[in-house]
């Protein structure tokens, strides 16, 4: 009776270990809208799935620079990264945004939630984007752009 | 039996399978108990930190990183320095690790995550644009190795920065080292596409471009970040479109 119930607690306690660390799901608090999704308990990495932005990031740069530019989206005097990770679902539709922000020593720090909340805007505006087919299926896939920001302002985007 | 395997099983196997299950949970679990039974082994702090960097977790990553260095730093300077280089492009922080990977391995020429250690170095340099430094890093990385992928590119920086300088013959000497090295690589041709151009040379420019696309391809590329140096489709084509008025 206790080796089932052992056994039983301590697959309750696996199974969700097989779940991939960081996942995103909507949140009510942070999302403005929700984000369909092909298959929620299968959302690829974006080197296993191959989705990416037409043109590379390089692509992405030359897009929305400019336009953090002319909105003087920046971040005081400040030297370090952030990194604006979301889901781009099977339909190539981007939504879930989430912030990573670290200071030059590559440590956690907080910028201007503003701030952040601007560059997320912007980087929401992004709608060209390609999903491969793996063996016939389009998945949704977790995608990632890093900011380098110097002397507070963004001066490059990969 | 799962308790078993967490806590007790032998410790090379749990730490295969942590890192077979890369990104997991369970992943994570298995690395903390290792880490609390084998605090002193480096090389768990550095397989645990590479999901963190993979997902563009760089505080969390970078802090396991910094532990592997500090256990060992011979072992995972060379790694982190291509880290911050590749991942995060702190050409900095990249050239700093190098540097003291260097001086730590003095009769030795380092290969960080299999790449020679002056070609990263010349890279680092680039993206600060500090071209002199550049020239002679990437110039001591070819005298330096036997040919090999990295000095294909090494050719194809040094062409680049000695356009950037204006030195256009010196710079078509370079590319061309680069294709007499591997005929595909289409970044040489793109780029003497452009000092053709800068020579009002518009015929020799126009070739290097279709020859730059036939050979896409090949192209210098990663599945995981953007080289510095890396061309696109569209690039070409936007230049071909350009150099036909």
């Amino acid at each position: 009776m206790v080796n089932i119930v052992l056994s039983v607690g301590i697959t309750l306690w696996l199974f969700p270990k097989s779940h991939m660390i960081m996942p995103i799901a909507f949140d009510s608090n942070v999302d403005h809208e929700e984000l369909e999704l092909c298959n929620k308990d299968k959302i690829l990495q974006y080197y296993s799935s191959g989705t990416n932005y037409v043109g590379g990031k390089r692509a992405i740069k030359n897009e929305i620079l400019p336009v953090i530019n002319e909105k003087k989206i920046e971040f005081d005097s400040s030297n370090g990264y952030i990194t604006i990770r979301f889901i781009v679902n099977c339909n190539g539709e981007i939504g879930l945004l989430r912030a990573n922000e670290i200071d030059d020593d590559l440590k956690s720090t907080k910028y201007s939630q503003t701030n952040i909340d601007e560059l997320k805007n912007v980087v929401s505006t992004l709608d060209n984007w390609e999903v491969q087919n793996l063996k016939d299926i389009k998945y949704d896939s977790y995608y990632f752009i890093n900011f380098k920001i110097e002397e507070g302002v963004i001066t490059d985007i990969f | 039996m799962a308790v078993f395997f967490l806590f007790f099983s032998n410790k090379e196997k749990r730490f295969h399978a942590a890192s077979h299950a890369q990104g997991t949970k369970l992943s994570q679990t298995l690395f903390e108990i290792l880490k609390f039974q084998n605090p002193e082994n480096s090389d768990i702090y550095f397989e645990q930190s590479v999901a963190y960097n993979k997902y563009g977790y760089y505080d969390k990553g970078f802090e396991l990183l910094d532990q592997a260095v500090d256990l060992n730093p011979k072992m995972h300077l060379g790694y982190r320095g291509y880290m911050k280089l590749r991942f995060l492009r702190d050409f900095d922080g990249a050239l700093a690790d190098f540097d003291r990977l260097d001086s730590l391995t003095p009769n030795f020429n380092d290969a960080p995550w299999g790449e020679n250690i002056d070609f990263l170095r010349g890279e680092c340099h680039y993206g600060n644009k500090d071209y002199a430094k550049a020239i002679d890093a990437f110039q001591l990385n070819i005298d330096n190795q036997e040919s090999g992928w990295a000095d294909v590119h090494s050719f194809v920086y040094l062409g680049m920065y000695e356009y950037e300088l204006g030195n256009f013959e010196k710079s078509i000497i370079d590319l061309n080292n680069a294709i007499k090295e591997s005929d595909k690589t289409p970044e040489a041709y793109f780029y003497l596409a452009k000092v053709y151009k800068a020579m009002d040379r518009l015929a020799k420019a126009r070739q290097n471009l279709i020859k730059s696309k036939e050979l896409i391809s090949y192209k210098r590329t990663d599945p995981y970040n953007e080289y510095l140096n890396e061309i696109y489709l569209n690039e070409v084509m936007a230049l071909e479109k350009e150099y036909a008025e």
